[in-house]
């Protein structure tokens, strides 16, 4: 009985083994690709008639040599820094906004009834469907035409954070549903006005929701793309993934600086996805959104 | 007594916007002919435009561009290997673009896109207009500019009948339940609305008799000189002649004013205005949390929402954006021309050929990329947390976190470092497939290789989601019934079935459903894997609508394709949620 689980699990090791070969290998690639100081998408040359073994080694996760002058070169040659720090600016701009925004209407859509509740719930969650491609036209118009915000930080600050709402907002609510109504009505009783009840009572019970939609902002505008593909004209005031995709677009191929710059990227975000990810899964299938 | 003071309320509401709609159209018009400096960039921008085309045809395009702190100019050529041909002043040679010139370079893409030998300019304040042709058949270097000014107009009579009309109206209809008694409340409320109306139309007159008309200048033999820049345009201005035509659009403008007039006297003057006051009023804690992000939704999702279906019955372009929105109307011909392309082959010097461009191809790989990518990325995440939940299991906390990797990676970076794996010359995937001694494989040449460049980039990227919640679901069920199944002899397979499948079932359907809305519209894996290749034959609906509106800038076209997007992806929503409630209740 013992030797027959044992038998088992040994094949159910080398199956998860080879999943997280193929769940890696990407990564180790851009990891070697980014330490190996070259632009082509390849780890090593090949000799003029390659063997197996050859093209083993060119497979291998690891560089023929290891040179850092990919990660200097994307900060001494291009604008890197500058990308950067737009994202951190947009992201950390984008997540104050949003979460005040999100909160406070949670807040009253868990709390209050009031005619135009539901509606405006449904009205939240169809507005998940609705095709980015729809809604550039017109965003494009009203922030580059109207506003005159095209390829001002603020314009993408204000569509990132609002179309976050109503993800946020159904998150929040979620969680302010779970608080019981009894301590707000205490505090009422010992005179508390509403706006002091929501402020130290019902944001302070709330932190762990809070923090996780405020992480959930931040995620998005500093992962965003599209949006920022068109809005953003100039080359100074870049995104990082603008910036990124640029390295290897029709225009250039840039390999080497594409996965350092990835690296650079990436790992802020990874730690935070790692903090998070329990939360993520229960607020994805609860709230039941779209990315 | 609350009935009047609706009505009054209701007229002069009315008659406010519609003075504002009136002279926010009249103040895009109203401008003096003198040059001023907003003119002369209009002007060299279509001048420019227009000696680009006068050297080489619409493949050739100077951009300019300019910021507070530096000028530079650019001669580029769209060539189809999108190589940069000449930089100007000075560098010759190709070379790729550097990141600077990409701005550039997109500019003059979009104007090269519209293949036109004409650009019209609009000034930023709106208050002249350019338009910079070619004549057919001159010889390059001479353009003709056309430069259109509008031509003011006395409306200072207008606009004093305009106010007092409004104030005699809200008077009379103030006054109107005194005069007629007790029974008159629906009467007043009538009167008002045509009041405003006629108030309305009074000032659409006034707004009319002020919007003049369009003053035409030309100025012909425009030299376009090769070599310099800012004296290169030595233009000279000749008054040839006064086109005398009303304004395009004015007209609207003016029924649009008493529309909104006498729509807004309706709103008060039935009573409306007061109830949502008063609803307002009551739950007034509730709305005031609720406003910023109620109101930031409705500017930057509901209205865009809104426009976009609006603009899908138009056939508005880059171009003639900026008409008026009744000329661009076109009903439902965008839509009949969607969903009417029905010619799935086509017979080419090659034989037969499918469509690729047909919206129904498109449609049937996005159905096909859909399914493909949901089906693995449910067995391989539910496969692996099957394992996972082993009994026992050593290090699973290692290979749990190992595997839930590659969500973690932001998406648009997946994509492109699988782009880099597949790359044919370079690409390791190649070197894999030499290793067995294949061809390497040009991945993106073929319709069938390039889809499974995306499909194994996004499989990669949405096993995990599928693999965490079916490992909490399957954490959750009770060893004791895998135990007593065993005691009853159920084999594996029977146990799989009616305990694993039934218990993860719940945790699954939402996570399908939303995997199925998220692959449907997955922009970003095929947009920047095979973006489409070969020959869009790999496009998905969301990608086809993207390339419509900001590749060929036919933004009416891409706006009724989206339409039709969110139309099936809700159809779905809906069929599944009846589906979902149909399994419950049985």
């Amino acid at each position: 009985m013992a030797g027959e689980k044992e038998g088992r699990h040994i094949w159910i090791h080398a199956i998860l083994i080879l999943a997280c070969i193929a769940a890696l290998y990407p990564v180790l690639w851009v990891a070697a690709l980014a330490l190996s100081g070259r632009q082509e998408p390849a780890l090593s040359d090949l000799p003029e008639d390659p063997g197996a073994l050859d093209r083993l080694r060119a497979m291998a996760p690891v560089p023929d040599q290891w040179s850092l002058s990919n990660f200097t070169g994307l900060f001494a040659e291009l604008p890197m820094g500058q990308w950067i720090f737009n994202s951190v600016i947009i992201s950390v701009a984008t997540t104050i906004v949003g979460v005040i925004m999100a909160c406070t209407a949670a807040y009253a859509f868990s709390r209050f009834s009031f005619p135009g509740r539901r509606t405006g719930m449904m009205m939240f969650l169809v507005s998940q469907m609705y095709p980015a491609t729809l809604m550039m036209i017109p965003l494009y118009i009203i922030i580059e035409e109207w506003l005159g915000l095209g390829d001002h930080f603020l314009g993408l600050v204000l569509v990132y954070s609002v179309t976050a709402i109503p993800f946020c907002v159904w998150m929040l609510k979620g969680y302010f549903d779970t608080i019981p109504a009894e301590i707000e009505e205490s505090a009422l009783m010992d005179g508390a006005s509403p706006g002091r009840i929501f402020v130290s009572i019902v944001l302070p019970l709330a932190r762990p929701a809070l923090v996780v939609t405020a992480l959930f902002s931040f995620m998005t505008a500093w992962n965003e793309f599209i949006l920022a593909l068109i809005f953003l004209d100039e080359e100074a005031s870049y995104t990082a993934p603008v910036g990124l995709r640029f390295l290897v677009s029709d225009y250039a191929a840039q390999y080497g600086y594409f996965a350092a710059g990835s690296i650079i990227v990436a790992i802020p975000v990874c730690a935070l996805f790692f903090a998070l990810q329990k939360f993520l899964v229960s607020g994805l299938t609860a709230g039941g959104v779209k990315g | 007594m609350t009935t009047r003071f609706d009505n009054a309320l209701g007229v002069i509401f009315g008659l406010a916007a519609a003075l504002i709609v009136l002279t926010l159209s009249s103040a895009r018009m109203h401008a003096t002919v003198e040059q001023n400096s907003a003119l002369e960039l209009a002007y060299a921008e279509a001048t420019s435009a227009a000696s680009a085309y006068a050297r080489g045809g619409p493949s050739v395009v100077t951009a300019a561009h300019e910021t507070a702190a530096s000028t530079s100019r650019l001669r580029i050529a769209t060539l189809p290997d999108r190589q940069l041909v000449g930089a100007w002043p000075g560098t010759e040679g190709s070379r790729p673009l550097t990141v600077a010139e990409k701005g550039l370079f997109d500019r003059a893409e979009r104007m090269a896109a519209q293949g036109r030998s004409r650009l019209d300019a609009t000034a930023p304040d709106r208050s002249v207009r350019v338009s910079a042709m070619l004549p057919a058949g001159s010889p390059p270097g001479i353009a003709e500019v056309e430069l259109q000014t509008p031509a003011g107009g006395n409306a200072r009579l207008w606009t004093f009948l305009l106010i007092t009309s409004a104030l005699a109206a809200s008077f009379i209809a103030s006054r109107m339940p005194a005069i007629a008694g007790t029974q008159a409340s629906r009467q007043s409320a009538l009167f008002s609305i045509g009041a405003t109306a006629v108030g309305g139309i009074l000032a659409g007159f006034a707004s009319l008799s002020r919007l003049g008309h369009w003053q035409t200048e030309k100025a012909a033999d425009v030299e376009t000189g090769l070599e310099g820049l800012a004296s290169a345009y030595n233009v000279t201005l000749e008054r040839t002649n006064i086109i005398s035509e009303p304004l395009a659009g004015a007209r609207f403008d003016v029924w649009l004013a008493v529309f909104l007039a006498a729509a807004i006297a309706a709103f008060f003057a039935f009573g409306i205005g007061r109830r949502i006051w008063e609803t307002l009023k009551t739950h007034r804690t509730a709305y005031a949390y609720a406003a910023p992000a109620v109101i930031g939704a409705l500017v930057l999702v509901f209205f865009p929402f809104l426009y976009g279906v609006a603009i899908s019955f138009t056939d508005t372009t880059l171009v003639n954006q900026t008409d008026p929105f009744v000329e661009r109307w076109t009903g439902i011909s965008n839509y009949l021309s969607i969903l009417g392309d029905t010619d799935l082959f086509r017979r080419g010097e090659a034989g037969l050929s499918i469509n690729y461009q047909s919206f129904w191809w498109t449609l049937f790989v996005t159905i096909l990329w859909t399914v493909t990518n949901v089906t693995l990325g449910v067995s391989i995440g539910l496969g692996l947390a099957l394992l996972l939940n082993t009994p026992g299991l050593a290090g699973r906390g290692i290979y749990r976190v190992l595997l839930i990797l590659p969500w973690a990676v932001p998406n648009y970076i997946t994509a492109l470092v699988w782009k880099g794996m597949f790359h044919p010359q370079f690409g390791v995937i190649n070197q894999g497939v030499q290793l067995f001694g294949f061809q390497p494989v040009s991945w993106f040449d073929s319709f069938g290789s390039a889809f499974l460049t995306g499909l194994a980039a996004n499989v990669w990227l949405s096993f995990p989601f599928m693999m965490v919640v079916s490992l909490g679901a399957l954490q959750s069920v009770s060893k004791d019934m895998y135990e007593a199944a065993r005691l009853e002899g159920a084999s594996a397979w029977r146990r799989f079935v009616d305990i694993t499948l039934p218990s993860v079932q719940p945790a699954l359907v939402p996570a399908v459903i939303l995997s199925v809305v998220w692959t449907f519209n997955m922009f970003n894996v095929i947009y920047l894997v095979s973006n489409g290749e070969p020959a869009g034959a790999n496009e998905i609906l969301i990608t086809e609508a993207y390339k419509i509106g900001f590749e060929q800038y036919r933004y009416g076209y891409s706006a009724a394709y989206s339409v039709v997007i969110f139309a099936i992806l809700l159809a779905y929503g809906v069929f599944q949620v009846r589906a979902t409630r149909a399994t419950e209740q049985v």
